[in-house]
């Protein structure tokens, strides 16, 4: 056996170091395949349902008032008379779309504003940091009733006032997690190389904090979908006659006993696509759990 | 004098997914007389953790004893239910773990703790149970006994919690006592200390210790018995002066030889190769990686046998060997070329400022580094010498004095040098999973410092570059396609190595970068250093807390001391003849390790 | 334990609490008073009014004032007691809210006095039976409920036990008009669906905690100690997760009265939640006012015994060393 074998052996691959991307894992765990089924079945409902509707959903007395289910309407009428099924196919996309763009939003300035101070550290991360700490000592329905009942609610409030709402959430999280990130060596080798702050940031810190990220993205999603349901459960929301199904639920549910259908559906449909969300959560969440713990976060 | 612990063919294995069973024990003999140290020796993953753990009767999740008996005075522990287990546990035989902080409750004043043990199996209570603790913490020197019961182990310092954990183990007077490492992760001189107490306390309570350590130097000095372990298995066990002046088993000729020595000139010679991840159960462990294979070697297991009186070894050539350390080629022979200094440091003073209060770590360090020659600096944490190494390369601005590089004055933050000053200055970090992005393949890790300061070589060539970079570390070429965390601390620290050497820098600057590797691999990346540092000419600042790796690879040495620096010259006439007295209390805690080509 | 750094570290929390309080008052004000006097006069007084009824209604109310004026008149008023008179029933805000708030608080105790208990011990349970199938389908039942909205979960538990099987009333017109058992009756759907929506979070926080304190070195450290197994996961393990438990079920606490705002209104309890909802929807300015600087100190008294918990279970930050 020569030396140069010895000293250059074949380098084994360790299996268990090889990580799992975290799309594999989220279709690997029960969990997360529940999530993208039933996830994938509401977009497409909220997407393509109103060109199903077997009636127009605005449309007042196509059939008798606050009737339970029928030969002509399967889920029932609502007191106007109009055909709950149609409603429901048609009124979703606001529930998805509000909190979607709200938590897209809270992540461009919170996580930016997180990853910058995170980085940075010193005043410019002090100030950031106090902002936050402020913010989130404010109880967040309290704040978003007392905004909305002073300027009233359209869909930019709704959006702009949740954003607030995550912002410091989602910058606070970012931050610890550039924190975790910055402490290592191999930023402090950039910074000796003479790299720049952003292509640092870019180059050696969002890779590492992506998982992460991704993981709150889609639980952040899922209270966001909560939050905006009660919203317009509350009546806070969107304005009658709007099919929304917030508003569907809360207008119901004065007629539970009666046709509860209309009532439930909308309900259902809003817990489904939270649920689904925060599966989905939950098995980014574990992936990332039991990758940091083995020392291979990955994508 | 009855065998207070015989650990009779002791075999433990860890379970898989699919039920099998992967062995990582096999057949371990030891045998623990009252009043004297075992040493057991081993590099991580020998399996002489997962032995002691296992000996005392306690299942990891997991782990299966696959066979074997642990008789304690007579009483098979492996046989036992957990309850009568429990009630053994701390008043017969004590266990401590590794890291002392971790073992602690901090949740929990340390007087409780210690009382625990105490209360369940002595019944001792008020005046009785006080006194008690108060003679423990004394007999382990803590200081301010009293007091000390009422704080919590975040209020001690590293040693004395590791006081206090022997403290409780010792409490209810056990006849067997097992140690983990106890002393890794300490400082030297607290090392040195903590090990005395130890062996005083062994002496003067009768108890019979097993001491588990990969430094075979410090268990040279303070076990009467040794035994080595390598992939699962005992290879070599006898007394412990036998065992390290003259080691029979090939591996423990080599990993002896890998050992720096503080106390006299000798090289390192590192062991190629990884060591196995599970036993083997048809072929001689160590074979892959001996310099003495022969055939015989793969056909069979060998068995451990009498190669002398009381002195047994697991290899079929131990007669034919030669009983003594393998020796290296001596590393440290560079010398300056030119008189003029390549870098200076002048009257550098750093600090850390948290809100209204600055720390100063470093005050007034002055050193010079001549192009070519090797440089070290000695020091234990918090000495202030990473800072200093930070300062030269850019990362943390001195708050006072100037640092030049061919009588240049270097800006303080590496991002406003020239570039043509980043490439000459670069620097290795003693954590390479901290030092490497996970998310970047090796190809891309080494490639970057040679598209942004190699000049020489155009884009296209970029891969063939690294390829001969890698090459240069003794890594294959496949490595760069590799993630970091695919490779082992060896590997990794030797792409760190490679980035380094990219750029082709005059200077380069290794923050204890071998304090976290095996003895075995740290020579190897010792030796490898040594060459590519020799064959391109570039001068090293080797800062290390371990004074034995300094005096094998450096010419000069200075020590530092709480960022000042206590004394500095060559490296012979420090060690031989220090003239500081902190020096001198630093050589006098590092143990030797037996004496080599005494013969 | 020094005495003087744990003083300090009140002195701060009380300092940072009365701010938020002041941030919430400061917020709330500044929104339900943005249109401009005339535009606040007619709301109240309808459309068909005339301008020098509207001119003199701005005086008399001292509209005219500058913002920053009658935001210190009206918190001074508050604090006095003086809530104001709501436009919209003609009467004294306080007499209204105070039964209200009564009400509301007995639901929270309610709700957290069996959340909290039954989260633990949930949570510690998943956590020894970790990795089986009675530990994943609870983890996948508690992701479930979690993922759902409160109102969601109130109107499954109306539809089951009100309107499928008739245990329990409707609404919460019993507690206005209703027997002492009607009323009583009348608390257990409210305070279930709360219970349900902190349940899952609390109980996997708890599981998580408690398998990390499984899990740590000074635990095996215990066991080796040759302690008992009860000693081992209540002193040693769960003391340590003690801590950020009670950081945990503080959050949530708040969230909490979040939920009880949402929790009034699908039952029509008639807390101060559907108050200040009904509020809103009313244009009741005062109401909406009063009662969003009540919930504010109630969030912000309880964030503060919360932190002061805290501080108390872990002794790093009680100042030592």
């Amino acid at each position: 056996m020569t030396t140069a074998d010895v000293l250059a052996p074949v380098v084994p691959v360790d299996e268990e170091a090889r990580a799992t991307p975290a799309w594999r894992t989220v279709l690997n765990t029960i969990e997360g395949r529940i999530g993208l089924a039933v996830g994938a079945l509401m977009l497409l409902l909220i997407a393509f349902g109103r060109f199903f509707a077997p009636y127009s959903p605005n449309e007042l007395g196509v059939g008798p008032r606050t009737q339970g289910p029928s030969a002509e309407h399967v889920f029932g009428t609502d007191s106007l008379g109009r055909d709950v099924l149609s409603r429901f196919l048609s009124g979703g996309d606001m529930i998805l779309l509000v909190p979607l763009l709200s938590v897209v939003l809270a992540f461009l300035v919170g996580g930016g504003l997180g990853m910058f101070g995170g980085y940075r550290r010193g005043r410019a991360d002090l100030v950031i940091t106090r902002t936050f700490d402020l913010l989130l000592t404010l109880p967040p329905l309290l704040i978003v009733l007392v905004i909305i009942a002073g300027i009233g609610s359209s869909t930019a409030v709704l959006v702009v006032t949740a954003a607030l709402v995550f912002v410091p959430r989602v910058g606070r999280l970012l931050r610890g997690a550039t924190q975790a990130v910055v402490t290592n060596d191999y930023v402090a080798a950039a910074q000796a190389r003479g790299e720049r702050t952003a292509a640092i940031i870019l180059r050696e810190v969002l890779p590492n904090i992506a998982a992460s990220a991704i993981a709150e993205f889609a639980l952040r999603l899922t209270y966001a979908i909560i939050f905006v349901a009660t919203l317009n459960f509350l009546g806070l929301g969107a304005q009658p006659p709007n099919p929304n199904w917030g508003l569907m639920v809360a207008e119901g549910r004065t007629y539970i006993a009666i046709s509860p259908w209309a009532t439930l559906l909308p309900a259902a449909g809003i817990a489904a696509l939270s649920i689904a969300t925060n599966l989905i959560a939950d098995a980014l969440t574990r992936h990332i759990a039991r990758d940091t713990a083995r020392g291979t976060v990955t994508l | 004098m009855t065998t207070a612990l015989q650990i009779d063919g002791l075999s433990v294995g860890y379970a898989r997914a699919d039920g099998s069973v992967n062995l990582v024990v096999k057949d371990v003999d030891l045998a623990l007389e009252p009043g004297t140290i075992l040493g057991l020796a081993g590099e991580s993953g020998c399996g002489k953790s997962t032995s002691a753990l296992a000996a005392v009767g306690y299942r990891s999740p997991g782990s299966r004893i696959v066979g074997g008996r642990s008789l304690l005075d007579g009483v098979d522990l492996l046989a036992l239910p957990l309850a009568e287990l429990r009630s053994l546990w701390a008043r017969r035989i004590a266990y401590v773990a590794q890291n002392a902080a971790t073992a602690l409750n901090p949740a929990l004043p340390i007087g409780r703790q210690l009382a625990q043990p105490l209360v369940r199996h002595l019944g001792l209570r008020g005046e009785e149970l006080r006194a008690r603790q108060l003679e423990l913490l004394e007999q382990v020197g803590l200081p301010d006994p009293p007091g000390a019961l009422a704080r919590y182990p975040h209020q001690f310092s590293g040693g004395q919690q590791q006081r206090i954990a022997i403290a409780i183990a010792l409490s209810c007077r056990p006849r067997v006592l097992i140690l983990d490492e106890p002393t890794t992760g300490l400082d030297v001189t607290t090392q040195a200390r903590i090990s005395a107490l130890l062996r005083t306390l062994v002496s003067e309570t009768g108890v019979a210790t097993l001491y588990v350590s990969h430094d075979l130097a410090l268990l040279g000095t303070i076990a009467d018995r040794m035994a080595v372990m390598y992939g699962g298995e005992i290879v070599e066990a006898s007394s412990a002066r036998a065992v390290t002046r003259r080691p029979r088993h090939p591996y423990s000729q080599a990993l002896l030889g890998a050992v720096p020595s503080a106390h006299r000139p000798r090289a390192v010679a590192g062991i190629p190769g990884r060591p196995p991840s599970s036993v083997s159960l048809d072929a001689c462990a160590f074979a892959p990686r001996c310099a003495h294979v022969v055939p015989d070697c793969t056909l069979a297991r060998p068995e451990l046998r009498e190669i002398e009186a009381d002195h047994v070894a697991r290899c079929v050539r131990a007669e034919e060997l030669a009983p003594q350390p393998n020796q290296g080629t001596v590393l440290a022979a560079r010398t300056a070329a030119a008189p003029e200094p390549l870098l200076e440091v002048i009257d550098v003073c750093c600090e850390y400022r948290h809100r209204r209060t600055s720390h100063v770590v470093v005050r007034g360090v002055s050193l010079a580094v001549h192009p070519g020659e090797t440089v070290g600096v000695v020091g234990e944490s918090g000495s202030g010498k990473s800072t200093l190494l930070r300062a030269i390369v850019g990362l943390h601005a001195p708050s006072a004095g100037s640092i030049r590089l061919r009588g240049e004055e270097l800006a303080p933050t590496a991002v406003k040098r020239p570039r043509a000053v980043r490439r000459e200055l670069q620097i290795v970090f003693q954590n390479a999973e901290s030092s490497l992005n996970p998310r970047h393949a090796v190809g891309d890790l080494v490639g970057r410092p040679v598209r942004l300061f190699r000049d020489d070589v155009a884009r296209a060539e970029e891969p063939r570059a690294v390829a001969e970079l890698l090459e240069a570390v003794k890594l294959p070429r496949s490595v760069a396609n590799r993630y970091p965390a695919e490779l082992s601390g060896g590997q990794k620290q030797r792409v760190a190595l490679a980035r380094a050497f990219a750029a082709r820098p005059s200077l380069l600057l290794c923050d204890e970068v071998t304090s976290s590797l095996d003895v075995s691999v740290q020579a190897t990346v010792l030796e490898l250093l040594a060459e590519l540092a020799l064959q391109l000419d570039t001068a090293v600042v080797f800062v290390s807390h371990d004074l034995a790796v300094v005096r094998t690879i450096a010419t000069r040495a200075l020590v530092v001391r709480d960022g000042e620096v206590c004394e500095q010259g060559e490296t012979e006439r420090l060690f031989l003849a220090p003239s500081h007295p902190y020096t001198q209390e630093l050589l006098s805690s590092i143990p030797e390790p037996a004496a080599t080509s005494a013969a | 334990m020094r005495p003087g750094s744990s003083g300090v570290a009140v002195a701060r929390q009380v300092g940072l609490m009365l701010l938020t309080l002041l941030a919430i008052s400061v917020v709330t004000f500044v929104a339900t008073n943005t249109k401009s006097p005339e535009g606040i006069a007619r709301s109240v007084l309808g459309r068909t009014v005339s301008q020098e009824q509207v001119a003199a209604y701005v005086r008399q109310q001292g509209l005219d004032r500058p913002l920053p004026q009658r935001y210190a008149t009206w918190l001074g008023d508050f604090v006095r007691g003086d809530w104001g008179v709501s436009a919209v029933t003609q009467r004294p805000v306080r007499d209204d809210i105070l039964p209200r708030l009564v009400r509301t608080l007995i639901l929270s105790m309610i709700a957290l006095a069996v959340a909290v208990p039954v989260s633990i011990a949930v949570g510690v349970y998943m956590a020894r039976s970790a990795g089986t199938w009675k530990d994943l389908s609870l983890l996948i039942g508690s992701v479930v409920v979690a993922g759902m909205p409160e109102f969601v979960i109130g109107i499954g538990l109306l539809l089951l036990f009100a309107v499928t099987l008739g245990w329990l009333p409707v609404d919460s017109a019993a507690l206005t008009f209703g027997t002492p058992v009607e009323q009583l009756k009348a608390y257990v759907l409210p305070s279930l669906t709360l219970v349900l929506a902190i349940v899952p979070y609390i109980a996997r926080f708890a599981r998580g905690a408690a398998r990390e304190a499984f899990g740590a070195p000074y635990v095996q450290a215990a066991v080796l100690r040759g302690l008992t197994r009860r000693r081992v996961i209540w002193d040693h393990a769960m003391r340590n997760a003690a801590a950020p438990l009670v950081n945990v079920i503080a959050i949530n606490l708040l969230w909490l009265l979040s939920g009880v705002i949402v929790v009034e209104n699908v039952f029509a309890f008639p807390g101060i939640g559907q108050a200040l909802v009904a509020g809103i929807g009313n244009a009741d300015t005062i109401t909406v006012q009063a009662i969003a600087l009540v919930m504010g100190a109630m969030f912000v008294a309880i964030s503060l015994i919360a932190d002061l918990l805290v501080v108390y279970f872990n002794p790093r930050l009680k100042g030592a060393r």
